[in-house]
């Protein structure tokens, strides 16, 4: 019976091709779909911005420059008293969903060879740090994989910087 | 007096179009050969990273305007993208190209139309080179490539799935053999993927998708790439692969049957292992790492019914290089899906993620794993569409010795380097540079070499194909065997029987 079933299949190239198309919906339903209308509800946070254009700029030349390549934006539950950049602990507060309601994209990031910049604005030591930093990061820590960007123009430097000020 | 003067010349013989033949076989096989400089190409890429990693001061010495486009985030797009786009899709394609219309007893539906998807493919592969390395990107991993890009892979792709149907629908062999299955699914389902996991429908111009729902869409596409068309098709490969080259049937066709549909079912909701313990719905994390462990069943369903058709022939493994990388390719796969489906648990994600460990478990997967695969579907489909034996037998064992070392130096050292990070991520209270970056640097160094021992295969690789295509040694010699030749169409028809045999072809190579 069940063989004579699936000899049916076999042989008939458009019910396999429907059934197959039936299977990979029904992941459609449940990771596409259903989350849609799981997460249009968040009220956006303290932390969620609206952007201003100097800083939408600033997001975009993150998303261009490949900064989010390396920097994660997405401090997880069990991290948030331990995870260190400089100090213990202050990689900052669990990222909830509603930090991200005005991002597009969300630089959420797979990797950290750079530390997470989800709160960077809470430990900002100074303009001109963060400058050099810029410009040449060798400088303020020797072996860092951070490349330097001075191929930017000092008014898209500020753009950047303006844009990591709203991380707080 | 002569009639010599009063004949009309003979009429020219129509040149072939070199832009799109209709000689059987030669989209596979274009496709392969543009699809491995694409490798190359990407490849030097991920070895300028690994050298940055391992020792990040040498960019000081070159010129601000290069560094531009050197830099380490474009880097990592460029290698990403021209890898997997542009090397192992067009060399599954290729595959797909040589397979089916032999699974189907049938020509492929049109070789030109096969030939644009190669031009397309390629033509899209220089627009991602050239806009991501001017920084015009999406920002969104996996999906980072402009609208033109876009357009010119699914034109390319969607080429690619209208000519693979058409050449199944009107094939002359009625069951499907399970190689068809995948192949088939793949290609309907990677376009879907594609226009959903961007957006395209709701806005091709800019990314649609805000807030965490961004992140949904972005790994739907990031991983179900991979579940629904680098596996599929490389498995695919295999069962067609292992049974050519060891002439026996596979070990099991229910088996077959238990990998496909479970495959196809369990894939595509597992994105969400992504971004667990992120801000993302905790069920649908739930949902994810639930079916990143049911990944447990296809994995296992073909990778041992591909082992055990190989068993009753273990000892061409060591005869035939192109059965070794198939079985290479195919543990890697086995090992990384059993890494990937652990590495999805939470407890185990909190620790490894976001560090080198992740990294080494893609390369596994995508550079080691169905990378040999596609290798292997190199060898055997070149010899028998330009009908030459292949140059040196001991060039590809030195391929194969070479590129499986560099995986294994490459892919221990990534990966302890990812463990390093974080183990010491873990314990706190270090400094970023003292716990993360520091102690990795070192264990680049090998890393780098792994990737000198793959690209030397890889350029070994390529001299042994192009002195292949262009050997004319063969010709006196034998001409090859008829069966293994790509069979005729309207426009190449077979020859009379009895007639003689039209070997050579006139331009064996066009």
């Amino acid at each position: 019976m069940l063989k004579r079933v699936f000899d049916g299949i076999e042989g008939n190239t458009g019910l396999l091709v429907a059934l197959s198309l039936l299977i990979f919906s029904m992941a459609i339903l449940t990771t596409v779909v259903l989350p849609y209308f799981a997460t249009n509800h968040y009220q956006p946070t303290a932390l969620a911005v609206q952007y201003t254009a100097q800083q939408q700029r600033g997001r975009q030349l993150y998303a261009q420059s490949g900064c989010w390549e390396c920097h994660s934006q997405n401090v997880r539950l069990p991290e948030s008293s331990i995870g260190t950049i400089h100090q213990a602990g202050d990689i900052g507060a669990v990222s909830h969903p509603g930090d991200y309601v005005y991002q597009n994209p969300t630089f959420f990031g797979q990797h950290r060879r750079g530390p997470d910049l989800m709160h960077v604005a809470t430990r900002w030591p100074s303009e001109e740090w963060m400058m050099i930093h810029f410009l040449n990061p060798e400088r303020l820590n020797p072996g860092t994989w951070m490349p330097s960007f001075g191929y930017l123009s000092e008014e898209n430097l500020d753009a950047l910087s303006a844009y990591l000020m709203t991380l707080k | 007096m002569t009639h010599t003067a009063r004949l009309t010349p003979a009429p020219a013989a129509d040149r072939p179009n070199w832009f799109f033949p209709t000689r059987p076989g030669t989209a596979a096989y274009r496709m392969f050969l543009t699809g491995t400089i694409w490798m190359l190409i990407g490849m030097t890429y991920g070895l300028l990273m690994a050298l940055y990693m391992a020792h990040p001061q040498v960019w000081a010495y070159i010129p601000l305007d290069l560094q531009q486009f050197l830099v380490w985030g474009k880097m990592r797009e460029l290698h990403v993208q021209l890898v997997l786009w542009y090397w192992l899709s067009m060399g599954s394609v290729a595959g797909m190209y040589f397979i089916v219309p032999r699974l189907c007893r049938a020509p492929l539906w049109s070789e030109r139309l096969a030939h644009a998807s190669v031009w397309l493919w390629n033509i899209a592969g220089i627009t991602t080179w050239i806009t991501i390395s001017l920084g015009m990107s999406r920002g969104r991993e996996y999906a980072e490539t402009i609208l033109p890009v876009d357009v010119l892979l699914l034109g390319a792709l969607l080429c690619a799935t209208l000519n693979l149907v058409n050449t199944v629908r009107y094939r002359r062999e009625r069951p499907l053999y399970v190689s068809l299955w995948y192949s088939l699914s793949a290609v309907i389902a990677l376009p879907i993927v594609i226009i959903i996991g961007k957006g395209l429908w709701l806005n091709p111009l800019n990314n649609p998708y805000t807030g965490i729902y961004d992140n949904v869409t972005n790994w739907f596409f990031g991983h179900n790439i991979l579940g629904m068309w680098y596996t599929p098709v490389g498995i695919g490969l295999a069962y067609f692969l292992i049974p050519k080259i060891t002439k026996r049937p596979i070990y099991s066709h229910w088996l077959s049957l238990v990998g496909f549909w479970t495959l196809i079912f369990v894939y595509p909701p597992v994105g969400g292992h992504h971004s667990v313990t992120s801000a993302l719905p905790y069920w649908l994390q739930t949902e994810a790492i639930m079916f990143s462990i049911f990944l447990f069943i296809p994995v296992f369903a073909a990778v041992w019914n591909l082992y055990k058709s190989v068993q009753p022939n273990t000892q061409m493994l060591a005869q035939d290089p192109a059965l070794a990388f198939v079985v290479f390719g195919l543990t890697c796969y086995l090992l990384t899906s059993v890494q990937g489906s652990i590495m999805a648990l939470r407890t185990l994600n909190i620790y490894e993620h976001f560090s080198q460990f992740t990294v080494g478990h893609a390369m596994l997967a995508m550079g080691a794993g169905f990378s040999a695969i596609v290798l292997a579907a190199g060898y055997y489909l070149i010899p028998r569409v330009t009908g030459h034996p292949i140059y040196s037998k001991a060039l590809a064992w030195w391929h194969l010795a070479l590129f499986g070392l560099g995986w294994v130096v490459l892919l221990l050292f990534l990966q302890t380097a990812g463990l390093v990070q974080s183990a010491n991520w873990r314990v706190g209270g270090q400094d970023w540079m003292d716990s993360t970056v520091w102690p990795t640097q070192p264990l680049m160094w090998p890393v780098a070499g792994g990737g000198v021992l793959i690209i030397t295969s890889h350029l070994i690789y390529l001299y042994n194909i192009v002195r292949t295509v262009y050997d004319r040694s063969w010709v006196p010699q034998h001409a090859p065997d008829p069966a293994s030749l790509p069979g005729p169409t309207a426009r190449d028809p077979a020859p009379a029987p009895g007639s003689p045999p039209a070997f050579p072809p006139a331009t064996a190579t066009d």
